[in-house]
Order: structure tokens, then sequence, then C-alpha cells
């Protein structure tokens, strides 16, 4: 609550009172389900979406052309393949939220 | 926090002396190359991918994440990861590979001047002054911090310890431009990374490995297996609950951040290639990876040795004050100082290429008539470096009332990356955008950030209500900039040409940036 511990003068304070006074209630009535439903979804389900993001990104990454990925490099070397190169950044991370995840 | 300059030996003086000296060197060195603002700004567009990888890394991870992010880890446990882990690498991917060109083809120094082509002068404007109150209060929050470290390692006052970090990266930032930025910063970066590797070790060591931390983290009442999960429940109370981390931190916040800060983009449009700019931004992303286990974990292993501490904060201070023998404590001040100025001069250099190129040049040229000549600009960047500086300066003594400059960090980001992130994508990816509905998503979502800010643990589950921002702003400046791009005239596709989807990763004619 960083905002309403602004020491700007009484202006501020009252105008944060108003803003929670007024639509604190309806956007709570409005949040309330969602945190509900996300609160009763099993943990596998926050593993296989964090999982899911890197492995979408490197699925993803290997349906760019060849000719965009080496755009700009000085030769085509297997090296210098970026597809390859995200490869390698994103599997230690599949593997830490595998094994720190659950 | 207290006594650690009581423990200070001449030999950690010494290495202090030596780094300071090397630092300002190679800021003076690189001075000698600067002949114009693309120079200065864009270190002349020749930098190579592992200096532009390392340069964001060091530039990213700040004196701050040093302090409080370890203080964080301190109290909240491992989930403080998350914003190194999965607040990283799928951003890095979608930066490099969506983003970085179109920004590279488009020939562009900063985003408010891409949004300004793709939307409208208004867009880029107050994106531009958005960003420039960011900055600067960034700047600030980092010579505070730095005031803070100094006090306790060398017992010098806050002010004092305010000015001289202020002179110090003020000599190579104003001499030396975005090249003396980047060179310092890999030099930098290996301090920080041999540092923070030297504590790692030996408060692993003391707490007896990782078997050794989680048998006494957890024999402590007030901690649950959850300190050692990466993704915690969606529950109330919790801090990092699992969503805000994959949905918000993982898909829009860590996007917005690497797409739309300047002092990340600034990097990779410096680069000699297009090939350079994208393998600098994986670079980086491997990189990543060491920081929470340099930073985060010592201050875990600070929660198994001294449980008490208060505030957390002091964790690492007090693991350098404890552990560290002589010479090494030299080092650790070293790595402390290289994060902070690295992360300073960074923004510090972002922050003026955005004022003179989005704010100043468009006024200059409507006022003389013609555009800003490159030695004029070059001055003027140089000066303006300076203004900033001393501003930032005098500001920083605010931020000593903020219980935790983290959090405050991430709620002024949370400002406006929901926002920033709906606009580029649409600007990018739709051609039926238009001027208006850029401007209406960008202002409205701004507006919408700042109130559900202020209502905060009213309306949402986690202390961390910046999560919750990041995510639903970004929705209703998405849904905002459709409704009006709907109902007004859209750009003709000449206008459009080399600004969106199709138009730019379709041409492989197009081998470099405009400038």
């Amino acid at each position: 609550m960083l905002f309403t511990r602004m020491a700007v003068g009484g202006w501020w304070e009252n105008f944060c009172e108003f803003i929670c006074s007024v639509l604190g209630p309806p956007l709570k009535s409005f949040h309330e389900p969602i945190d509900q439903w996300l609160g009763s979804l099993p943990m596998s389900v926050a593993i296989a979406c964090a999982i899911g993001l890197f492995v979408v990104a490197g699925i993803w990454v290997w349906t760019l052309r060849r000719e965009f990925i080496f755009r700009g490099a000085p030769d085509h070397q297997w090296w210098r393949d970026l597809r390859i190169w995200s490869m390698v950044v994103l599997l230690p991370y599949i593997a830490v939220y595998l094994l720190l995840g659950r | 926090m207290d006594g650690i300059s009581s423990n200070l030996a001449s030999i950690d003086y010494i290495i202090i002396g030596v780094y300071m000296i090397g630092v300002l060197y190679i800021g003076s060195y690189f001075a000698k190359y600067i002949h114009s603002t693309s120079d200065f700004f864009l270190a002349g567009r020749a930098l190579p991918f592992w200096a532009i990888g390392m340069s964001i890394v060091v530039s990213d991870i700040g004196a701050i994440d040093l302090i409080t992010g370890a203080g964080a880890a301190y109290d909240r446990g491992i989930a403080q990861a998350n914003f190194d882990w999965i607040g990283s690498v799928p951003a890095i991917l979608i930066a490099a590979f969506i983003f970085l060109p179109y920004y590279w083809r488009a020939g562009v120094y900063t985003l408010p001047e891409f949004l300004g082509r793709r939307y409208n002068a208004a867009t880029r404007w107050i994106h531009a002054l958005v960003l420039l109150a960011f900055m600067l209060a960034t700047v600030s929050i980092m010579l505070w911090t730095s005031a803070v470290f100094l006090n306790k390692v060398l017992g010098w006052d806050h002010l004092t310890a305010i000015w001289v970090t202020t002179a110090i990266v003020g000599c190579y930032a104003i001499s030396g431009g975005l090249a003396a930025v980047v060179m310092t910063d890999v030099m930098q970066l290996v301090v920080m990374f041999v540092g923070t590797g030297a504590l790692l070790a030996l408060a692993m060591w003391e707490v007896g490995g990782w078997s050794g931390l989680t048998e006494k983290v957890l024999a402590q009442p007030e901690v649950t297996q959850e300190y050692f999960r990466l993704l915690v429940e969606h529950k109330p109370g919790t801090e990092y609950p699992w969503p805000g981390m994959v949905f918000s931190l993982g898909l829009i916040m860590s996007t917005a951040y690497f797409v739309g800060n300047q002092a990340v983009m600034q990097r990779a449009l410096g680069a000699r290639s297009e090939w350079d700019a994208k393998a600098g931004m994986l670079t980086a992303g491997l990189f990543k990876m060491m920081i929470p286990i340099l930073v985060f974990l010592p201050g875990m292993a600070a929660r198994g040795l001294f449980p008490d501490l208060s505030p957390a904060d002091a964790a690492i201070p007090t693991l350098i004050d404890r552990l560290m023998p002589a010479g090494l404590k030299g080092l650790m001040f070293a790595a402390f100082f290289a994060a902070l100025m690295s992360s300073v001069d960074s923004y510090l250099n972002s922050c003026v290429t955005i004022f003179l190129g989005d704010i100043y040049r468009p006024i200059h040229k409507k006022i003389t008539g013609h555009a800003l000549s490159g030695k004029l600009g070059l001055t003027l960047g140089r000066l303006l470096t300076a203004g900033v500086l001393v501003v930032a300066a005098f500001y920083a003594p605010q931020f000593a009332k903020s219980e935790t400059l983290y959090d405050v960090i991430q709620t002024l980001l949370s400002l406006f990356q929901g926002p920033t992130l709906a606009i580029l994508l649409l600007g990018i990816f739709w051609h039926r955008a238009t001027g208006w509905g850029g401007l209406a998503g960008l202002v409205i979502g701004v507006c919408l950030t700042m109130v559900l800010n202020i209502l905060g643990e009213a309306v949402f589950l986690s202390e961390a209500a910046y999560l919750y921002v990041s995510f639903w702003s970004f929705w209703v400046s998405l849904a905002v900039t459709i409704a009006v791009s709907l109902v007004t005239t859209p750009k003709t596709p000449e206008e459009l040409q080399g600004l969106v989807y199709g138009s730019v990763l379709n041409e492989s004619t197009v081998e470099g940036p405009a400038h």
C-alpha cells in the first residue's frame, strides 16, 4: 500500500479513502470468486502452468524461420543457431521448476 | 547492521581503491571514442553479444537486489527467485525474437519513439514522461541504498555517501556514454559474481550445506515447507501466490519489463548486428539463472544462521560482517558498489536518452525549424546526465521513510507495465490499432494502475498488489485500445510499413537499422 502511505497531505488520504470506499466493495466482490477458484486448484496445476510457459516458449522458437534466426550473423555455423541457444537457456529453468516447484 | 566498518582491514581498503581506479580508468578510456549522439547513446552500434548479455544482467541486478532482494528471500524464502527465473526467461525470448527486430529495423533510440511512430506524438510524450519519472525515482532509490550500505560499511553519513556515489558514477557515465557503461558493466559482472560467489560459499559452508539450511530453517516455528517452494498456494496471507507469479510476473510484468525497459533495450540496440542483439538477450537469460543462487540463497542461509535479524534487509551486511575474512570484505564491498554503479549509470544513460530523444528533440525542431545537431546533442546529453544525477541525489533521502524498497520499485513498475505491453502488442500485431486507440489505452491504463494500487489489499488477496495491478491493467488497456480503435480512423498501409507484423519479419532485404 505504497500509495496510501504517501505523505503528500490530507487531501491525498481523503482521496484514497474515497476510492477505497466507493470502488473497494464492488471490485472485491468481482475478485473474490476468482481468488476462491484459484485457491481450489491443486499445486500440480501451478507446476504444469509454470513449466508449460517454458515449454511453449521453446516450441515457438523452433517455428521461427532459419533465415530470421541467422539474420546479421557472420556465418551460418550450427553454433550460431539461436534456437539451440534458446534450448540451452530454457533447460536449466525447466529442471529447477520440476525440482523446486512442488 | 552494525559493526562492519570497524572490521575493515587495510587490504580491504586497497581492494576497494583498486576497483574504483579501474572503473574510472575504463570510463575515461572510452571517452575518446565518443564523437556523436549515436556513439554516446548506442555505443556507435558496435557492441558484441557477450558484452550486451553481461551488461543487461548487471544493470538489472543492482544494489537493491543485493540488499532488499536478499532480505526478501530471508523473509519469504525461495519464491523470491521467481523474479529472476520465471520473471526473466520466457520474456527474454519474446523480447529477442519479436520486439527487438522491430526496434532494430525502425532504427529507434527509445520505446516512446517507437510508440510515437506507430501511434501519435501524444502517446510518445506521455509514455516518455511516465518512464522518466520512474527512472528518476529508481536512480534516487539506488543512491539511497548506496548511502545505507556505505553508512554501515565505511561509517559515512548518508548525505556524504550519496554525493560520493554521485560524483564517481557521474565521472564515467558523463564522459564515456553507453560504451563506457557497458564495458564497466562487464568488469562489474565479474567482480559481482566473484564477490557474491565467495559470500555464498562461506554462508553455505557455515550453515551446513543445503540439508543443514533446510534443517535449521524448518526448526524455526514460524517457517513451513513453503519456504523452500518456488510456487506457493493461492491463499490469504501469501506473499507471492502462484497465479501472480506465473500469469502476471511470468507473462505480463516480465515481458513488459524486458521490451519496455529502456536500460535493457538500449544495450541490445547498441549491438553490431541484429544477430548480436538477439544473442545478447539470450546470454542475459543464461546469466539470470545464477542471480537467485548468488544473491537470494545467501539471504536464506542467513535465516538459518541468524534467525532473529530485524530488518530482514540486514541479511547480507550481517553475513559480510560475521563470515568474511579481511580481503574478501573489500571484494564484497567492490561487488556491492559494482552492482550499484552499473544500475545507476544504466538508468542514467537511458533517462537522458529518453529526455533528449523524446522530449527535447521534437521541441527543438519545432522552435528552430531544423534537427538537433550531433555535437549539440552530445553536449546536451552530458549536461543532462549530470543534471539528472544531481536531481536524483537531492531526492534520494526521501526514500529513508520507505519500509521495503523492493516492493516500492515493483509498485512503480506496475504503474505502466500493463498498459505499455498492451499498446505495444496491439501496435505490432493489429493493423487496425489507431493513434487515438493507443493514447486512450495508455492513459486509462495508467490511471487504472494508480486506482488499483490505492485499493491494494482492500481488493487483492496478497500484500504484493502490484502482481494483480499489472495483470488487470494490461487487459483493461487492451480492451480500451481495441474499442477506441474500432471507432477511429486507422493509419494507411504506407504509414504502417516497417512498424507492424509482416512488414518486418518477412522483410529479408533489410539488414540494419536506419541510423
